[in-house]
């Protein structure tokens, strides 16, 4: 009778621990799960962007693990002992265990024994004598995920110095890139001085391999400044090239590049090329002074403003002076009349060479100038410029250097320039000379270093004029 | 015999030695337990504190055969064991084995560490197998033969240490000290009186035998061996597991014989608090008794006053842990 109780007693005590073990499994899988995740995003927030796989791996892996825990069969006796603990029984139901399990009793003492221990299970239940385990263990895991997940969002990022090898690499190699879009000696020389830090950096020397790309870093400031210098004559070259092309292409609003802005933006812009125009070394450029006032007549503005600008540009002009009076007074009339009266005085100062507009660097139809190959193309009956002329400015040809010889038309002569020779400027058909150009630029580009992304920009300018061809 | 009989008579017997002993019942309880477990007991102790009296007194209630040697400095083994005289009867002469005083059931060995070591060692036989042998032949002792000895604090003048072989074939070492106030008061009032008490017989030697296999078949359950067996090893500095003081203050740790009178003192125990089986609690409570004589301990403990009880409680709070 007592042997049944026992194991009956037993076999509910080992249910519940079993499933006790179970339920601790999955407590230990969560516990962990979120311990290691509130890491990963820990170590994400202070050194990574945004959250990694591991993130949501790390749950999953100790969620795997947890069926070991079902697996686990709990021993008995530690079951029993446990028990014992519990219910203060002193060792009474582990003894009388394995008085059953040696087919006892066999003495007085293991009767006496097993009845004692059934007359004192009686008055208790297996779930009094097995209470669900809380581990301390598993607590403190959780209370730690918590702290890291509510402390996490508040760090911030960490950023590492790193080695100094490292660190030296990574500064050569920005040395390089920097390098990579500069031209010049003082190039050559930082790219020398990154070269020898590398090379101290192999030999792990890294107090000569600061050293050294301190030294190229100077270098490099210099070769920006340098660049810096060449950037800006370049755009200045580029600007006045454009509007050289656009003043010999009659093309008012390349000049202005007026497309698509307002009144305001346009006076603006008709300023600063008005400011543009007149500190051209070509000088004051009277042949687009009178389209320059047309439009800004067209857009509204106060025409008195529009004279006082004008007259800043070519205040010596006394010839244009009076043109751009009578033409202002007759603009006030009528718009459409005053347009066509100021091409036609346009046209007229551009047909008579050394009076009025166009004097200087002006279109001429003479004779002699025809004759003498300057001129390679009349103007038209508006009086407008040519299509397909371009401009070729005085030369600042001044001590020794190679004559610049140019086309001199379809009779396939030759203009030559010497050198230390004061010359003026004249009007090509630009077919004539783009070869020469584009061939100059190429020789240019071969013998100096440039960043390869200006090198692109000419070689794009040059095709689109081919293909105006 | 049944556990209700071993109750009756552990209680009849402490309260009849009780009439002449005051207060001591911690002594009392290890003197009764190595009784039933047939284990010889040391007492230490200063003198004057009723060390003699009790070992008297309880084998006069038990009806067993007393017998009580004053060790001392010239004390001869023979003295103890025995001895043969020549004899003259009806004109022969012949050589007869003279008795000592170790053929008793209960001998009292007094002061038994002012003998000199040689003289100690003439229990051995008679504590481990009961029988003593002089001139080649062999004498069995009358059982149950129990020795329980005396001795002073090892620190006093005229001392011999006992030897490591027979401190451990002594079942407890039993310390005994100062009485209470209130026990003082009871003592003083006993020995400054006409005050005589009769003690009478509780028990004899056949029933003692009775309660001794009875305690002998206590069940222990496995848990209970694993634990004694896991103290009697962390006494050994040769066992990694055993503690910093161990390993530092333990020169040898206890021997199998300590395993094995921690778990009969233990079932004793058990019995005697109306229990059927061995718990952890009852070898707990014989552990300082059954160990304290088996730890050999090194200078370095001698020198910092370091107790073998220290020690071993600090092994039971270890694995307690």
């Amino acid at each position: 009778m007592e042997k049944e109780t026992l194991k009956k007693f037993l076999c509910e005590v080992l249910s519940l621990s079993a499933r006790d073990a179970a339920l601790l499994g999955l407590k230990w899988a969560f516990a962990l799960s979120l311990l290691s995740a509130s890491l990963i995003f820990l170590i994400s927030r202070l050194f990574f962007e945004g959250l990694t796989l591991y993130f949501y791996l790390a749950p999953l892996f100790w969620f795997a693990l947890a069926p070991i825990y079902f697996l686990k069969r709990p021993d008995p006796l530690k079951v029993l002992a446990r028990v014992d603990q519990n219910l203060k029984m002193e060792e009474r139901l582990v003894t009388s265990f394995e008085v059953i399990e040696r087919n006892g009793p066999g003495s007085l003492l293991e009767s006496l024994l097993l009845k004692d221990t059934c007359e004192r299970l009686q008055a208790m239940k297996p779930r009094e004598a097995l209470p669900g385990r809380t581990s301390g263990k598993v607590f403190v895991l959780f209370l730690s995920a918590l702290i890291v997940f509510s402390v996490a969002p508040f760090l911030p990022k960490i950023e590492f110095s790193g080695a100094p090898y490292q660190e030296l690499i990574s500064q050569a190699s920005a040395i390089l890139r920097e390098l990579s879009f500069l031209a010049g000696p003082e190039k050559d020389q930082a790219y020398l001085e990154v070269l020898k830090a590398k090379k101290q950096l192999e030999a792990l020397n890294f107090k000569e391999a600061s050293i050294n790309l301190e030294e190229a870093k100077k270098l490099l400031e210099e070769a920006m400044e340098k660049d810096k210098e060449t950037l800006q004559a370049l755009e200045a070259s580029e600007e006045l090239s454009f509007l050289t092309w656009s003043i010999k292409n009659n093309s008012l609003s390349h000049l202005l590049q007026l497309e698509g802005l307002t009144s305001q933006e346009r006076k603006a812009q008709a300023e600063r090329i008005a400011e543009k125009l007149k500190n051209s070394p070509q000088g004051p450029l009277s042949a687009t002074l009178e389209e320059l006032a047309n439009s800004l007549m067209e857009d509204g503005n106060d025409l008195e403003e529009v004279g006082k600008k004008l007259l800043e540009i070519q205040p010596r002009e006394e010839s244009a002076y009076a043109s751009l009076d009578n033409l202002l007074s007759q603009l006030k009339d009528e718009r459409a009349q005053v347009e066509l009266q100021a091409k036609a005085s346009g046209a007229q100062g551009q047909l008579e060479p050394g009076q009025g507009i166009g004097t200087q660097g002006g279109l001429s139809t003479s004779k002699e100038e025809d004759q003498s190959g300057y001129i390679k193309s009349p103007p038209n009956e508006q009086g407008n410029l040519p299509q397909g002329l371009i401009y070729l400015p005085p030369l600042p040809m001044e001590g020794k250097g190679e004559p610049l010889v140019l086309p001199q038309g379809s009779e396939g002569k030759y203009q030559i320039f010497t050198p230390g020779e004061s010359q003026e400027g004249a009007f090509y058909e630009y077919r004539e000379v783009l070869s020469l150009y584009e061939k100059s630029a190429s020789e240019v580009f071969l013998r100096q270093a440039f960043p390869p992304d200006y090198e692109e920009l000419a070689k794009r300018y040059y095709q689109i004029l081919e293909g105006l061809r | 015999m049944t556990p209700e009989k071993f109750q009756e008579n552990f209680r009849l017997i402490k309260e009849e030695v009780g009439k002449i002993l005051v207060g001591q019942e911690d002594v009392l309880m290890g003197l009764m337990i190595c009784l039933i477990a047939r284990g010889h007991a040391l007492i230490e102790g200063l003198p004057g504190l009723g060390k003699t009296l009790m070992v008297r007194s309880l084998a006069q209630v038990l009806d067993l055969g007393f017998s009580r040697i004053q060790f001392t400095p010239d004390l001869m083994p023979a003295d103890i064991t025995g001895t043969m005289v020549l004899e003259e009867e009806s004109g022969r002469r012949s050589f007869r084995f003279q008795e000592g005083p170790v053929f008793a059931n209960v001998i009292l060995a007094d002061e038994i560490n002012r003998a000199t070591p040689k003289t100690q060692s003439a229990l051995l036989e008679a504590m481990q197998e009961g029988q003593v042998t002089i001139a080649r032949k062999t004498y069995q002792l009358p059982q149950p033969f129990y020795v329980f000895a005396t001795q002073n604090p090892i620190e006093m003048e005229g001392t011999y240490p006992l030897p490591e072989a027979q401190l451990d074939r002594f079942f407890f070492k039993i310390l005994i000290g100062y009485p209470q106030d209130f026990e003082m008061v009871e003592v003083l009032s006993r020995t400054t009186s006409v005050y005589q008490p009769d003690l009478r017989k509780v028990i004899d030697g056949s029933e003692l035998w009775e309660m001794t296999s009875l305690a002998r078949e206590v069940p222990v359950s496995r848990t209970v061996y694993e634990y004694v067996i896991n103290i009697v090893e962390s006494t050994r500095p040769q066992n990694p597991k055993s503690g910093e003081m161990v390993w530092r203050f333990v020169r040898y740790g206890s021997s199998p014989r300590g395993a094995q009178a921690l778990i009969l003192a233990a079932k004793v125990r058990a019995l005697e608090k109306g229990r059927f089986n061995v718990s952890l609690e009852d070898v707990q409570a014989v552990c300082l008794p059954a160990l304290r004589h088996r730890l050999i301990l090194n200078f370095e403990a001698q020198a910092e006053g370091i107790s073998p009880d220290l020690l071993i409680e600090d092994v039971l709070k270890r694995i307690a842990q």
